[in-house]
């Protein structure tokens, strides 16, 4: 396994709004999450940020990589273009 | 793959699946009560001393009851020690490999007489804790550590089987509503109400009316879990135990004079996120498992009269009806809404209620479907007996399909 570059624009190819979190999102529900396919060809999960709502999220709406720093760890997280 | 042995279901039992009625019961319980039904159910009588070999299917009891080691356990409590005791755990899918392997046992020679199983006690903990428990089989770092709860994950699925096919939350509750239906005829569901019994009680209590069912479905009583999953596209949290006798087809007519015998097994793995995965409107694993199934058996999908498939949630009932090859890619959705799947449809799905009515404790399940098709084939499954089953298949999928078991069965 090797480390690669890619860029960190996307498109969602599914996504999800978590009304009923995991014990460490309580609190940050309804959230958004979404398999992305960046435009290098890679897949990868992450949140959506800002969006709460599923009526606002497609199939094919293009995303853009934002790192969000929690504390020690940092997220791979989405932001709406 | 084949099976170089005949094997057949001579026996079999489970336990009501429900939370409440088992409350004060621990796991060794619920599964000796599923294994004295199984040893009364064989026709000719059985001695527990001729089994040779135990699986037991269990996902999670160490988180959910802080107690591993479960195949030894249930061994010890229904009296057969020293016989070989394994479990097998591959998350939903556990019971449902275990027959999988309990059928290979028997095919290879090594035991004529197994008994197979699976059990569950998921109300131990609150829902947050089984939320969390049940995340444990997605990808911990990749899936989970982005968010994903077990719901968010079939919620995905669903938003690219609607982005590509066209369908829809209304063809999802059509599932809900048939498997509401089918429990209801079901003495051992969870849920043994209709929809619409449950639209006018909830709603007399919160002082709403609903003229039909979807009407109900849409509103605030059905909140969603995961976009766009509501509370009714989800199976509930149960506990329950399930368990089969199996016997080689030499020493079958020792037990009964009607077995159903197992005349094709099937199994695939798949990448374990959803996003590793090429098609997110297919489970791969359940193409696979199903194609080696139906080749050992010599059957075609359409030979199938009626199928148990994995409803954890009622978009996977949907994908499962078309990657099964029931009904073409996209169409599952429609021919549901048509009620081709129902009680009296040209293939019965789920007739027990699926996991959305008869309920979920995750690692009895396959072994509960199994059950279901041994009822029905031999045409004791009462209120909801499928008229001439002949064929019948069993489909149990781990997580979001990174395993799937399949079972096709016979007279």
């Amino acid at each position: 396994m090797t480390w690669e570059d890619v860029s960190g624009d996307g498109v969602i190819r599914a996504f999800t709004v978590v009304h009923v979190p995991l014990s460490t999102m309580v609190g940050s529900s309804p959230y958004a999450v979404a398999v992305v396919k960046l435009d290098d060809g890679l897949s990868v999960t992450g949140l959506v940020l800002e969006v709460d709502d599923g009526d606002t999220l497609s199939v094919g709406a293009r995303v853009v990589a934002e790192f969000v720093k929690e504390g020690e760890k940092t997220a791979l997280c989405f932001k709406l273009v | 793959m084949r099976l170089s042995r005949d094997v057949a279901v001579v026996g079999g039992g489970m336990t009501r699946f429900h939370h409440r009625i088992h409350a004060e019961r621990t796991s060794r319980e619920l599964f000796v009560e599923a294994a004295l039904e199984a040893k009364c159910s064989v026709d000719n009588g059985f001695d527990l001393k001729d089994v040779e070999a135990l699986f037991v299917g269990n996902f999670s009891s160490d988180a959910f009851e802080g107690q591993s080691h479960t195949a030894a356990l249930m061994a010890d409590w229904v009296g057969i020690t020293p016989v070989a005791a394994s479990r097998i755990e591959d998350a939903c899918a556990s019971s449902g490999v275990a027959v999988n392997l309990a059928a290979m046992a028997i095919a290879s020679g090594a035991y004529d007489v197994v008994m197979v199983g699976g059990v569950e006690k998921m109300r131990g903990l609150t829902t947050e804790g089984v939320t969390d428990t049940l995340a444990m089989a997605a990808d911990a770092v990749y899936e989970v550590g982005a968010g994903f709860t077990f719901p968010g994950l079939y919620a995905a699925l669903a938003s690219a089987h609607f982005a590509e096919y066209g369908s829809s939350w209304e063809q999802l509750a059509a599932i809900a509503i048939k498997n509401h239906h089918n429990g209801s005829l079901n003495p051992k569901a969870h849920f043994q109400r209709e929809v619409m019994d449950i639209a006018s009680s909830l709603g007399e209590r919160n002082q709403m009316s609903f003229g039909d069912e979807l009407e109900f479905l849409r509103s605030s009583l059905n909140p969603y879990i995961a976009y766009p999953l509501r509370l009714f596209d989800c199976c509930p949290i149960s506990d329950g135990a399930s368990v089969l006798i199996l016997a080689a087809g030499e020493r079958v007519r020792e037990f009964t004079d009607s077995p159903v015998y197992i005349r094709g097994i099937g199994q695939a793995s798949d990448a374990m996120a959803l996003h590793d995965r090429e098609s997110l409107t297919s489970l791969r694993a359940t193409r696979l498992a199903s194609d080696q199934a139906y080749k050992i058996a010599g059957v075609q999908a359409d030979d199938i009269d009626v199928a148990d498939v994995h409803d954890c949630f009622t978009i996977a009932e949907l994908m499962a009806t078309e990657d099964l090859g029931f009904f073409p890619k996209g169409e599952g959705g429609r021919a549901a809404v048509e009620g081709r799947t129902g009680l009296d449809g040209e293939i019965s799905v789920n007739p027990d209620g699926g996991l959305k009515a008869k309920g979920h404790p995750v690692g009895a399940t396959g072994a509960a479907m199994a059950y279901e098709i041994f009822k029905q084939l031999r045409g004791e499954a009462g209120r909801h007996q499928v008229a001439g089953a002949e064929i019948g298949l069993a489909h149990n999928v781990g997580a979001s399909g990174a395993t799937v078991s399949v079972q096709v069965y016979g007279r």
